[in-house]
């Protein structure tokens, strides 16, 4: 006993057995692990989600089973219909849409699994009625009236259309007025390494209309998402992340990656395009897959402050609501960043998202300090399509990089800057270029190599002839050809 | 395509009837290749692991079904047991060795695991090496419903991923759910290089071409019409977004440089978890700065939660730098709104906060980290409630220790005491010798007064830390008069200091006390320890009443006390030898001798050393 130890006997730890420091430590480690896990967990959602969608589940399973023995009319409808329209509003308050599968006897709603007392089957047999009609899940994008509601369960009822049954009911229900439903086809799960696509064998008109589906899935999921924060509710990463996992393992700077994919969702686009573009300088920096993952979805939500209505207030019992306006630029990420505060539990990816979005538009060398690692990220990557975009600077890829150039270590950081001129290449993708042999080409493929900085893979979108080639020509400069002259207009302006 | 997650109605919390329950292994279960217990070495075992975690069945057909089992059933106790223990109870530990050993040996006698996963039950080469048809409890069910179809273990594999599986699962035992992870995302990130991992990733379309409202998403062509959802409320961004842009006007030629990699890497280094503390402090403050702008609709209460949060992270992962610095950034914003502000900082020193952040600088820290003292400082709270909460709680000795340290600085500081001592009166006897050990450094006299009124506690310890007290103080006379008072203790541990502090330090006044004592004593239980220590104690204080007192005690005047013995004569007996042992003059021996020719075989042991003791030290002589 030193003179700093009061006497007290001596506290055997482990008096019977002989805990190695092997297992303490990881006794140690899993309780820190647990206690993380909890931090993260937002609670009240997973209660929320869990009861409610345990309660749409059998409610609606109910009804229809109560309309075999019973009218509609009967009084006996009331409580249940009143109850899942209330359900489905609660549900639809928290989550926005509410996006009901089942899957192989078990039923998930928002991608969460959803338990069931194992007598009362309801999952099981809600599977099965939704089946009876080639549905595998329900999307709901408002709540239901209860006049709706009972609609509904009245539609799902009826013995299926024998030749397009989900049709028939889809049709059904849009002529009832529920237009805010959504049905899908029967799913079922997918195993790990299952029907991947091979890039390096297939043809790139294939690879280019998968790169346009996940586009356009991704433009669309992040409209989906502005009109949600817009309207309240939580942020909802899960989907996005998905999104971001297909451009990662289609490989981020995969051919045909660089085409705009359409008019109307500019917004969407814009931000997908963004994301790739960090994903591709988070690539050649090195970042692991988990931290790709976490980067590329960050950068989907790096505008979401457009979303925000500022000044709205809600309304009351003597004034009607107001419905707020658009964040102007100087507030849209800090609009943002609030936002994103909504998403309860402790997770670092959301740390950077919020961080990020907060700072992506903050310079380099600017006053408030240097900014995070993916907002100095994407704030390079928005800059660029900003700049390239039809309705922001509408300049030439290579135009819009040398710009960019002289303002690396004050807006940029310096190497993460020329990393992305590394990968972009001497022409980036998008750039148009008159060929040795007269064609007229567009840049499609990011830079492979130092050997190849400026000799990218690129489509000839005119022959020297001036036709449109029949087919799909593809060259790589770094074997063939090479490049005479490089044009100062860009692909859309040269008419299919 | 969306992947499947999953809500487990557990959360975190024990079903009550389940671990009551007194589960056995499932109904219907008979398989003829069920283990015959004579000759399953772990059945021993068995009948010591809790009822509620003692419920699957042993199978296996074949040598390497049955050790497959063993270790399956380890596995998923280990996991099942964050649901029923505290993490850190020892049972827990007790099933992290029985899942190594059984992993291991299992591995290393019958190579490489490859199980396939069914809703109910595992398989090793067709073999079923595990069942367990309840839902709640099955680990296959739970793997299987998480979207695993098949587990590979490879031998080799090292403890650090075996723990890390042990970990995934024992989140998805205990119900927490994430909204960015699912099973399958966690095992992904694991990136396990012995384990192997088939999973769902999600469902897809079963049809070809589905009908229906799919039909029209699907189009190939370069322009896309995205349909609008009727009855949603939509949010357009403005036709300008991210307008005005910066100014760009300068060119400069875009050519290929290589960027040293090791920039490179303290560049990507930002992304890796060690700098997650950093920056979630440094996403704090900008915060805060937006809530300080007027021009910000921002609020307060938009980043109240995620303050909590950020400062719980600081605290489960025991940064006490980062945890400092964040009470700066709060600090700096008190303005904002100091009552929520103080709530928030609060919690940044309640005693939870404090066990965390203790275990944390506890270990190999024998002083107090000045930056732990600042950021006590710094948050406005009864901290000394809080570590005197802790002592109750915590009995690691290096927090301890620490937290005495802490309760020493601040009962210095603290205008009036009185509580910290009400409450040090009221405590178990661990907690109060803590308090007092702390108060007595901080207020040495303040404490002694305290400390005297403890002098007869029932605690052998509280009684022991008295004496260490007293041992410190200058006031002679009230401590001496204290260990008088303790020399009636009932512990002879208790009275032996006293003895020893009574030789070093007391008065004549001392010596009745101490020959009373002994006489008491004598007939009640005495130790050697004390009859030692309380002659030398008596021939100290007072050498000319010790002499004759002793001989006497050694040689009884009159006839009748020299051929009986009298109770409690041994007693004296040797306490007087170790008085006189020191005293000169030839008439000690002779008595000494004396008695040397009529004690029993244990006292003339004593005598013989003790003539020996004289003769070396040239006693003997007058």
């Amino acid at each position: 006993m030193t003179d700093d130890e009061p006497w007290v006997e001596d506290a055997v730890e482990d008096p019977v057995t002989n805990h190695d420091d092997e297992i303490l430590e990881s006794q140690e480690r899993l309780g820190q692990a647990l206690d993380k896990a909890r931090a993260g967990e937002d609670r009240a959602l997973a209660v929320a989600v869990r009861e409610d969608g345990e309660k749409f589940v059998r409610v609606f399973y109910g009804l229809l089973r109560m309309l075999r023995l019973h009218d509609l009319d009967n009084e006996a409808f009331a409580r249940p219909i009143s109850d899942l329209s209330t359900t489905v509003e609660q549900l639809c308050g928290l989550l926005g849409a509410v996006n009901v599968v089942c899957v192989e006897e078990q039923v998930y709603l928002n991608d969460i699994r959803i338990r069931f007392d194992e007598s009362a089957e309801s999952g099981r047999m809600m599977g099965a009625e939704l089946l009876r009609h080639r549905i595998g899940g329900i999307t709901m994008h408002a709540p239901l009236s209860e006049e709706q509601i009972r609609r509904m369960v009245e539609i799902f009822a009826e013995e299926p259309d024998e030749t397009a049954p989900r049709t028939a009911i889809a049709t059904a229900l849009s002529k009832a007025g529920i237009e805010q439903m959504e049905l899908f086809g029967v799913f079922r799960f997918r195993v790990t390494g299952e029907a991947k696509v091979d890039h390096t064998t297939t043809s790139s008109r294939h690879s280019e209309e998968e790169v346009v589906a996940i586009v356009d899935r991704g433009a669309d999921l992040v409209e989906d998402s502005l009109d949600n924060l817009g309207a309240s509710r939580m942020p909802n990463p899960l989907p996005l992340r998905r999104v971001v996992t297909e451009i990662i393992e289609g490989g981020v700077g995969a051919e045909g990656l660089w085409d705009e994919p359409g008019a109307i969702n500019q917004f969407g686009a814009h931000v997908v395009r963004v994301s790739r573009l960090s994903l591709i300088i988070g690539r050649a920096l090195g970042l692991s897959d988990e931290a790709l993952q976490d980067l590329g979805v960050a950068a989907l939500f790096h505008d979401m402050g457009y979303g925000a209505r500022e000044g709205a207030v809600a309304a009351t019992a003597t004034s009607a609501a107001i419905e707020g306006y658009t964040p102007p630029y100087e507030r849209h990420a800090a609009a943002g960043a609030r936002l994103l505060l909504r998403q309860r539990g402790f997770h670092p990816a959301k740390i950077q998202r919020i961080l990020s979005t907060l700072e992506h538009h903050d310079d380099f060398d600017g006053p408030v300090g240097k900014p995070s690692l993916f907002a100095r990220i994407i704030r390079i990557a928005e800059d660029f399509d900003n700049l390239i975009r039809s309705n922001g600077g509408g300049l030439t890829s290579g135009d819009a990089l040398s710009r960019m150039v002289p303002h690396a270590g004050t807006r940029y950081d310096p190497d993460l800057l020329q990393l992305f001129v590394n990968a972009l290449g001497k022409h980036p993708p998008g750039t148009m270029m008159l060929l040795n042999e007269g064609s007229i080409a567009v840049s499609i493929g990011v830079c492979r190599n130092r050997a190849t900085f400026d000799k990218p893979v690129v489509r000839v979108v005119r022959d020297s002839a001036g036709n449109v080639p029949e087919d799909d020509v593809v060259v790589d400069l770094a074997k063939e050809s090479g490049v005479r002259l490089v044009l100062n207009s860009r692909p859309e302006s040269l008419k299919r | 395509m969306s992947e499947p997650s999953d809500i487990d109605e557990n959360l975190g919390e024990v079903d009550a009837g389940e671990a009551q329950g007194g589960a056995t292994a499932s109904e219907g279960i008979a398989p003829s290749s069920e283990v015959d217990p004579e000759t399953n070495p772990d059945e021993e075992a068995e009948e010591e692991i809790p009822e509620e975690i003692q419920y699957e069945a042993a199978v296996g057909a074949t040598s390497t079904g049955i050790a497959t089992n063993n270790a399956l059933r380890s596995l998923s106790r280990a996991a099942r047991s964050f649901l029923l223990y505290e993490p850190r109870n020892q049972a827990i530990r007790d099933f992290l060795q029985d899942y190594r050993e059984n992993m291991n040996a299992t591995l290393a006698a019958h190579g490489t695991m490859a199980l396939d996963i069914r809703p109910f039950e595992m398989t090793r080469d067709g073999e079923v090496v595990y069942i367990e048809r309840d839902r709640e409890r099955s680990l296959a069910f739970r793997l299987f419903r998480d979207g695993v179809r098949r587990i590979t273990l490879e031998p080799g594999v090292a403890w650090e991923e075996l723990l890390r599986l042990l970990e995934i699962l024992s989140i998805r035992y205990t119900g927490i759910r994430q909204s960015e992870d699912d099973i399958v995302t966690l095992l992904w990130k694991a990136g396990f290089k012995h384990i192997g991992i088939v999973a769902v990733e999600g469902f897809v379309p079963e049809e070809e071409r589905p009908e229906g409202s799919l039909a029209d998403q699907v189009d190939l062509g370069r322009v896309k019409k995205r349909r609008r959802r009727p009855g949603v409320a939509h949010i357009d961004a403005p036709p300008d977004f991210d307008s005005p842009f910066p100014n760009f006007d300068e060119q400069a030629s875009a050519e290929w440089v290589e960027v040293p990699q090791d920039r490179l890497a303290a560049i990507a280094s930002e992304a890796d978890s060690l700098h997650l503390p950093k920056t979630t402090v440094h996403l704090i403050s900008r915060l805060l700065r937006v809530v300080q702008d007027a021009t910000d609709p921002t609020e307060l209460s938009d980043v109240l939660p995620l303050i909590n949060e950020v400062r719980d992270f600081l605290l489960s992962e025991g940064q006490l730098e980062h945890l400092t610095a964040l009470v700066r950034v709060l600090e700096s914003h008190r303005d904002l709104n100091e009552d929520e502000i103080d709530a928030v900082l609060g919690r940044c020193a309640d005693t939870r906060a404090l066990r965390r952040i203790l275990q944390s600088v506890g270990k190999g820290s024998e002083t107090l980290p000045p930056e732990l003292v600042e950021l006590l400082e710094m948050i406005p709270s009864e901290h000394l409630q809080h570590l005197m909460d802790l002592l109750v709680e915590e009995r690691g000795s290096a927090s301890r220790r620490l937290t005495r340290l802490l309760i020493e600085h601040f009962v210095r500081e603290t205008w009036d005491p009185g509580f910290v001592f009400e409450r040090m009166h009221r405590e178990v006897s661990g907690v109060l010798v803590d308090i007092l050990r702390a108060t007595s450094r901080a207020i040495p006299d303040r404490s002694l007064q305290e400390a005297v009124q403890l002098a007869s506690h029932q605690a052998l310890e509280v009684q022991m830390e008295v004496l260490w007290v007293l041992g410190r103080s200058d006031d002679e006379a009230l401590v001496e008069s204290t260990l008088l008072q303790m020399l009636n203790s009932d512990y002879a541990e208790v009275r032996v200091r006293v003895l020893e502090y009574l030789h070093d330090y007391g008065s004549k006044a001392v010596f009745q006390p101490t020959a009373d004592m002994v006489q008491k004593r004598s007939t009640r239980g005495i130790t050697d320890r004390e009859c030692e220590a309380a002659g030398k104690v008596l021939s100290v204080v007072d050498p000319d009443r010790a002499k004759p007192m002793m001989l006497e005690w050694i040689r009884p005047p009159g006839m009748f006390k020299r051929f009986v013995e009298m109770p409690g004569a041994q007693a004296m007996q040797r306490t007087a030898m170790h008085g006189l042992a020191d005293v000169p003059g030839k008439e000690v021996d002779k008595v000494i001798r004396w008695l040397s020719e009529r004690c029993a075989e244990e006292i003339y042991k004593v005598c013989m050393k003790t003539l020996v003791h004289r003769r070396k030290e040239g006693l003997s002589r007058d």
